[in-house]
Order: structure tokens, then sequence, then C-alpha cells
């Protein structure tokens, strides 16, 4: 980043990627770490020389949990671990929660637009994952 | 390591609030002098002695400044470091190394909390995470039962192992006429429970109440006159690796691998000589992965380390002796407590649950999601 130049916020950067339908990460032109959450550093070796990559939108479970609230329908939580090297959280559609397995191949579904103003998070959009189809 | 405060610096107080269901109107504050008082008076000490004061909480985001307003204490060193429920335990650490500094001569170490009384849900002072919130995870709830999920997948550990955390701790606070539930408890009736977040029903997670503690800590020379046999800091380890779970590399191995190393180097010590353990507990996951973290057992061995009571009133490794957060009181940060039962246990005043002869004792807590962890290894004047 040059001194001067407009700054690109990378939460913003994530997501307006989002409305585009795709997940962005980074990749450090440095050290070639791969980052997820997006960061004006590499969260590695410090660099500014990060570069934002589109993903594949696919991956793996790499954990889970079905949420028990009161008034809704239990609903799964997952990490992924995405096959490009970086973790997120989302959610699995099109499968029973109990289907919603650790090591299952996932992938993006779609991003819903959400428009919930969270005080601390701000506007939110939101990926989910359906478990991955043939091919 | 030069520097290091290791036998500098030792307890000669500690106390609880009220501890359970306080009642509405009393406030964190009001805790937090109870406790103070209490502390200071079996230290025999006066709160003019303070000079170095340590507080972190929910409610109040500049917290040594906020309760020294209301306990009239104008302290010349103070430390408001929030790590989580573990900040405690961290704040020992500062407060030894300040009193090995000179920076202060007597350091008093406060937390106090509604959670039960206090109204308005659950309180907490976590920033959640844009890359998570969508998502509906319960916090800090979800997160560890990820964890758990991941144990169990990674290593085989069964429902039931967790369970035995639950049933063993339980046994420690039916000795403890202070604790919160003191029921007998079976492995069937936690699995059994209610449904919060899988794998976790409600007995695998802490009880919910108020309370408050205190401890008071000075260097030995001033500790001799004192009224309690003193508690010498012999280490201490902080770390931290991460803040959101989703940024935690591996979801069984906490910052605590780290914090407990550097405790057990200062103090010279490994996990066989330690007498007993004062574990941070809020779900049943946490011993098993701190015994692992903190090398009682190999990584992924917990889940079968825990089991057939080895954790419990008779077991080799006794954990949480005090009835732990599971079930004799957790007021939304623990950490304080994990040194509260230490010392007392290395003074041999626990009563019925005392262990005989303890004479090293370890207090070790995490924060956030398994985020920042601290340790530290408390022993009596022999082992210094």
């Amino acid at each position: 980043m040059a001194d001067g130049a407009a700054m690109l916020p990378p939460l913003k950067a994530y997501q307006d990627a989002l409305d585009n339908g795709e997940i962005i990460y980074q990749t450090c032109g440095d050290c070639e770490r791969v980052a997820f959450y997006p960061r004006l550093v590499c969260p590695e070796c410090g660099s500014t020389n990060v570069v934002y990559k589109p993903s594949a939108g696919k991956g793996e479970v790499y954990t889970r949990t079905v949420v028990h609230a009161r008034g809704r329908d239990p609903y799964n939580v997952v990490l992924i671990d995405m096959d490009e090297g970086f973790r997120i959280m989302s959610t699995v559609e099109d499968a029973p929660n109990d289907d919603v397995r650790i090591g299952m191949r996932v992938e993006l579904k779609t991003v819903y637009p959400v428009e919930e103003v969270d005080a601390k998070a701000g506007r939110l959009p939101k990926h989910v994952f359906r478990p991955q189809g043939d091919g | 390591m030069d520097g290091d405060p290791r036998g500098k610096a030792c307890i000669v107080g500690v106390a609880e609030s009220d501890l359970g269901a306080v009642g509405a109107g009393v406030t964190a504050l009001d805790l937090q002098a109870q406790a103070m008082v209490r502390a200071l008076d079996e230290a025999g000490l006066r709160k003019a002695d303070v000079d170095g004061l340590f507080s972190a909480s929910v409610y109040y985001q500049m917290a040594s400044v906020e309760v020294a307003e209301y306990l009239g204490i104008r302290p010349r060193y103070t430390d408001s470091t929030t790590v989580g429920g573990c900040s405690f335990i961290a704040h020992l650490h500062h407060a030894a190394t300040a009193l090995r500094a000179g920076a202060c001569d007597v350091a008093l170490i406060l937390y106090g909390s509604t959670q039960r009384s206090g109204g308005g849900g659950f309180t907490t002072n976590a920033n959640p995470s844009p890359y998570e919130l969508p998502y509906g995870p319960r916090m800090p709830i979800s997160m560890y039962a990820m964890s758990a999920a991941r144990h169990m997948h990674q290593y085989g550990t069964t429902r039931e192992q967790l369970a035995e955390v639950a049933v063993q701790t339980r046994a420690w606070a039916r000795m403890n006429p202070k604790a919160f539930m003191r029921d007998p408890l079976t492995v069937e009736e936690v699995v059994n429970a209610r449904a919060i977040s899988e794998p976790f029903t409600l007995l695998d997670c802490c009880v919910v109440t108020d309370g408050g503690g205190a401890v008071v800590v000075t260097r030995p020379d001033r500790a001799r006159d004192l009224r309690q046999a003193p508690v010498h800091l012999l280490g201490a380890g902080e770390a931290h690796w991460h803040r959101h779970i989703h940024q935690m590399p591996d979801l069984t191995v906490s910052a605590g691998v780290e914090s407990g190393r550097r405790a057990f180097e200062m103090a010279g010590l490994t996990p066989g000589d330690v007498d007993v353990c004062e574990l941070y507990d809020a779900f049943t996951v946490f011993p098993i992965v701190h015994l692992e973290d903190l090398g009682f057992c190999g990584k992924g061995e917990g889940g079968p380390f825990v089991s057939g009571g080895r954790i419990g009133p008779g077991g080799d490794c006794p954990v949480n002796t005090n009835g732990g957060g599971m079930s004799y009181c957790h007021p939304g940060m623990y950490g304080i407590f994990t040194i509260i039962e230490a010392t007392r246990q290395l003074r041999g005043q626990c009563g019925d649950r005392q262990i005989e002869g303890a004479e090293v004792a370890v207090a070790h807590g995490v924060g956030g999601v398994w985020s920042a962890a601290a340790t530290a290894i408390l022993g009596t004047a022999a082992t210094v």
C-alpha cells in the first residue's frame, strides 16, 4: 500500500466480494502464506504485499456443532477447511443436521444478501454451503 | 531466567464474596468490596497497605480504575489486563513481577460479577467477529462444542468421557459447603440432559452464578509477619494465539501448551511434581484439554486419563477440588477461584476435600475461545 493511495478496507473487500457471490482470501506476495480473514498485513511476515484471490468455494468440514435454541429449529454451525488452505465458519444447507459430519466435502451454495446491521460488526452478508455434488 | 519472579512473591490472603444468587440490586463492585475485606482480614493487612491493584471485568471497561474509586484505593501500580476468564492468573504473574521490581509492595487482585442476579441475560464483553456472527454460534458454548467434536473425531474421545468430568467435579462439590450444585450426578444424567450445542448438553456447561474473589500478594519478607502461611509463586506463564475460533489452528490444542511450559520451566518442576490441579472449567472438555496441554498426559489421551475416577475424590490426579466452574461457582469469569482453591489446598484448609500433604498446586485457565492462557505454579514454603 503506497503512501497516499486510497485504502481498500479489507472487511469491505470481503463483503463486496460476497455481494458478487464470491469468497475471497489473501496470499502474501513475499512469504506466500495463505490468510483469511483479509488484512492489511500478512499475519506471518508482516508484509503489506498481500494479494486478494477468489476461492473456488470448495472444502471439507473441519468440525461442527448443532445449536439447539428456544424458538427456532436446530441449526448447524461448521468450520470448513477450504481447498486453498484457509478456514471459515459457515453453515451447511440441503442436508439434515445429523448428516453434516466432520470430513464431509462441501461447496459454496449461495450468498444471502443479508442487510442486518450489528452495532459492532456492521453489514453482514452470509455465505452458505451444501454437500458437494459429483464433478 | 534473571528477572523471574520465582520465589519472590507469595499469596497471603484469599477470599470469596457471597456466591451463588446474591439477589437483585447487588453490584459487581459490592461483591469485590466484600471479597477484599475478607481477604485483607485473613491476611492481617489493611486497605491502606494496598498499593498495587489488578482487576478485569465484563461490566467495567476500566476495571481497576472503577473498583479503586469504590474502594478508595489510589494505587501506584494498576493493571486492568483483560484476556478473558484467566485474566486473574495473568494478574498474579504481573503482580509478582511488579512486586519483584519494587513497583508495589502489596498487590490486590479483584473480581466480581452478578452474572446470575443482574438480569439482562449473560453479560459478555466479546466482540463478535463479522466472519462468525452471521452463522449464529452461541458464544462461547458453540465454539467449545466444536472443539469437543473435533477432539472426539481426532482422538476417539467419547461422550461418556466428557460426562465423567462433570460427574467427578460434582463429587468434589458435594464436599464444598459453598458449592452451588451439590446433588449427586451420573454419567447418564449428563448425556441425556437437554442438548444445548452438540455434543454438549446442559450438564456439560458450567453453572451461572454470582460471585467475587480477592487475592492479596506480597513479597516473602513482608509475608513472614502476616497471619497465614504464605503460598509461594514458583512459576507463571502466559500466551495467546488467536481471538476467534476460526483462527485457531488445531481446535484440540490451546495456548495453554505455551503458558504451561513457561510456568513449569520457571518453577523447575514437571506435572509429576503437582499434588493438586485447579483448572478453569466452563465446559466438560476443558479439563481434558488442560491436562493434555500441561503435560499430565499426552495429546489426545485426556479422555481415558480422566476416566475411572482419576480426577475426582480419591483419584491420583485431583482436579477442581472446590467443585469447579461446573458445580461450585462460575460468575462469568472463573480464573480467580483457581488461585483461591489452590492456596487453601496448600495451606491445608480444605476440610473434607483436603489433599493430604499438598505441597505443589497448579492454577491454570484460558480466556475467550481457547484464545488466551495463563498458568501459575504455587507451592508451600518447603518448595521454594
